[in-house]
């Protein structure tokens, strides 16, 4: 079996599930339920089921959960947000195992052999003991918004279920609709593409522009939560699907007049049928291609892993979105009698993953200078650090090791430590931590 | 005032400078040896083992192999030296010139007087045992005999206060008194003065009784007196005395540690 390339959509209300090469995108709702006689758990509609039966404990909003740092008392045993999430995303990942090793049982009318059976029985009996981990080449979730505990927590699940930590990303969903639209042809995002994604989650309208530069092109896409989002339950009745269509409208002509748009994309549950918004699809087929695509994120989110597999990616674009950083930030250093600028963190980069440790030697001065340098903006921001409590010598002796990484979008943490100068100079153990807002 | 950036350098085995008794872990500490050091890089300080090290611990290929070719074609050691340093971009261009300066200015003294001011800095840098072998290097020269008496008194009076710092106070009252013998310096004289009164079986050579007076003799015993004083004040002592206010069992740990610093800090002078 070949390594799993997988997409996957998290969410508190629902979950999708894309795997590169399979054709089915698995969608069911957040929720997992333990049984209460026996250590099983089970998702979606599997756990309701069982809660209905009344022999499983249910828990839902799970990333809400694991946020809060919550905890679930479950048959007396308490479990904390992180493990329930844990079992949920196992319990995910095996599915499309089960997939894989049933397509032997599948072939065209022909009666498989024993030693066929054998075989894939072998393989999912490996899986089944051996956790889906060992199996996933790439997996890149994609939530709603990034942040720092939530991330934590999910790389926290990717190590429990022995997915290397190279092959586990997360992305923002803004940055699953990059993706997905990077895709397609490329007169499909020549100019300007909308999206309306409605979900359990809400309303939102997501926006991509494409700017052409000198050296690269830059994708900037942005998120908007709209206030007027509704349930979906309010489709059911059609005095809701009325209303509901009236709202489109009014957001539609809010968002889409007076802006040339090569593509809009209707996303989420809510427009997997469209028979109750008349009106907001006849305005937003007005002269534009108009495309409809459920799970938009968790295919977004498989492409950048079918990406990752790759030696050379197929997205050669500075990306800006939620999730990435929109700024530069660099270093002047010294090196053969010429200053030149080091960057410690490019604007584009997942803020996340952007980490970066280097030695600097401090050649007659007690600060670090950090250049901050916006996107498509000349008003680049100065921060110095001074490094009180540092040694100071002035013959090149003062090594200082400096590691880069940022709690979110707009702030960047750095540690400054003192290595000393080899047996010469001893470290002093001296060290600086400093947020740096970007 | 700038900030130099230094490459990742994976160094598992760092290179030792046998005249320094240090390990070096960096290109950056290897280029401040050369620049502060410079006249123990100079000579056979660029060996096939330091191009190793170049080669395999600092992962630098290229400049090892032409450090190696120049090596092998029997080119000017200063100048490999000054290809290492360029190469690194640790010292600027400016530097650089400097040290070449320096280093000509080295290799334009007289063969013995560089060969002193060589074994000096190894005296300045605690490698005793080092030092003697080059004095003595001096003193067997056939150069040596037309140096003049005040040189040759050098040589002799450095060489003894070798000997002394590595306890030899018997060899060093002999080298002493080959200096006092070419220069009749009152210091030198004093210093064998303070000898005897190190090790009680060493004495004054009858000939030397004259040449001190009574005050001579009072003052180079209040100087003893005082150098007695300040050891007792040391920073060393004051370790020691710390050491004692702990319990048996840190006490014992940290006494074998103290021991075993002392130890290797003697095998590096010697």
């Amino acid at each position: 079996m070949d390594g799993l390339k997988l997409g996957l959509d998290l969410c508190d209300g629902y979950t999708k599930l894309s795997c590169l090469g399979q054709d089915k995108i698995w969608a069911f709702p957040t929720v997992v339920c333990r049984k209460k006689e026996e250590d099983v758990w089970l998702i979606g509609e599997d756990a309701y089921a069982s809660a209905l039966m009344g022999d499983g404990v249910i828990v839902d909003k799970l990333l809400k959960l694991v946020k809060k740092d919550g905890t679930s008392t479950i048959s007396g045993i308490k479990y904390r947000g992180v493990e329930i999430l844990v079992r949920f995303l196992e319990q995910v990942l095996m599915l499309p195992l089960k997939e894989e090793t049933g397509q032997i049982q599948k072939t065209d009318g022909e009666q498989p052999s024993p030693e066929m059976y054998a075989a894939a029985a072998s393989e999912f009996q490996d899986v089944k003991s051996g956790g889906p981990g060992p199996w996933v080449e790439q997996l890149v979730i994609t939530v709603p918004e990034v942040e720092a505990r939530l991330l934590d927590c999910l790389m926290y699940c990717g190590d429990y279920l022995q997915i290397p930590r190279d092959r586990l990303h997360v992305i923002s969903h803004t940055e699953g609709f990059l993706y997905y639209v990077l895709n397609q042809k490329r007169e499909m995002w020549n100019n300007q593409v909308g999206m309306f994604d409605l979900s359990e989650e809400g309303l939102f309208y997501y926006e991509m522009k494409v700017q052409r530069g000198m050296r690269n092109v830059t994708v900037v896409a942005e998120k908007e939560k709209l206030d007027e989002g509704f349930s979906l339950d309010v489709l059911s009745a059609p005095s809701g699907m009325k209303l509901a269509d009236k709202i489109l409208c009014a957001c539609g002509e809010r968002f889409l007049q007076k802006k040339l748009f090569s593509s809009v994309f209707l996303a989420g549950k809510g427009f997997e049928n469209q028979d109750w918004a008349p009106e907001f699809m006849k305005l937003v087929c007005a002269r534009r291609r108009v495309f409809v695509e459920p799970a938009l994120f968790s295919q977004g989110a498989a492409l950048r892993a079918m990406d990752l597999t790759r030696g050379k990616t197929s997205y050669p674009y500075v990306m800006i979105c939620d999730g990435r950083l929109d700024t530069t930030v660099c270093v002047n250093v010294f090196h053969q009698d010429k200053e030149n600028q080091l960057v410690l963190a490019a604007a584009g980069d997942s803020w996340y993953e952007s980490k970066s440790t280097v030695d600097f030697i401090l050649d007659n001065q007690n600060y670090l200078e950090f250049f901050i340098i916006p996107l498509g903006s000349k008003n680049t921001k100065t921060v110095k650090m001074v490094l009180e409590g540092f040694p100071q010598r002035d013959d090149k002796t003062v090594r200082v090791q400096t590691q880069v990484g940022f709690l979110n979008e707009k702030t960047m943490a750095v540690v400054v430590k003192d290595m000393g100068f080899g047996e010469f100079f001893p470290s002093t153990g001296a060290v600086l931590r400093q947020e740096v807002m970007i | 005032m700038s900030v130099i950036f230094c490459r990742k350098e994976q160094v598992s085995h760092p290179y030792f400078i046998e005249s320094l008794g240090l390990h070096v872990y960096t290109s950056q500490e290897l280029c401040y040896v050369i620049y502060h050091h410079p006249l123990l890089a100079m000579d056979d300080f660029v060996s096939q083992n330091l191009i190793d090290f170049i080669r395999k611990e600092l992962d630098m290929g290229f400049t090892a192999l032409k450090m190696e070719r120049r090596m092998k074609a029997g080119e000017n050691g200063d100048e490999t030296l000054f290809l290492f340093l360029k190469e690194c971009g640790y010292y600027t261009s400016g530097e650089i010139n400097g040290l070449r300066q320096k280093i000509s200015g080295f290799r334009k003294l007289s063969p013995l007087e560089y060969a002193k001011r060589k074994a000096d800095y190894l005296f300045e840098y605690k490698q005793y045992g080092k030092a003697i072998a080059f004095y003595i290097r001096i003193l067997e020269d056939v150069r040596y005999a037309r140096m003049d008496h005040r040189f040759q008194g050098r040589i002799w009076n450095n060489l003894g206060a070798c000997y002394a710092r590595v306890f030899q106070l018997g060899k060093a009252m002999e080298a002493y008194e080959q200096a006092y013998e070419k220069t009749g310096d009152q210091v030198i004289l004093k210093r064998i003065y303070h000898l005897t009164k190190l090790n009680p079986k060493l004495s004054l050579k009858s000939e030397y009784q004259s040449a001190v007076t009574k005050e001579d003799r009072e003052a180079w015993e209040a100087d003893f007196k005082e150098a007695g004083e300040e050891a007792k004040e040391c920073k060393e002592q004051e370790k020691i005395k710390e050491l004692f206010a702990k319990d048996p069992i840190r006490r014992l740990e940290e006494a074998g540690r103290m021991v075993e610093g002392w130890k290797q800090e003697y095998r590096g002078m010697a």
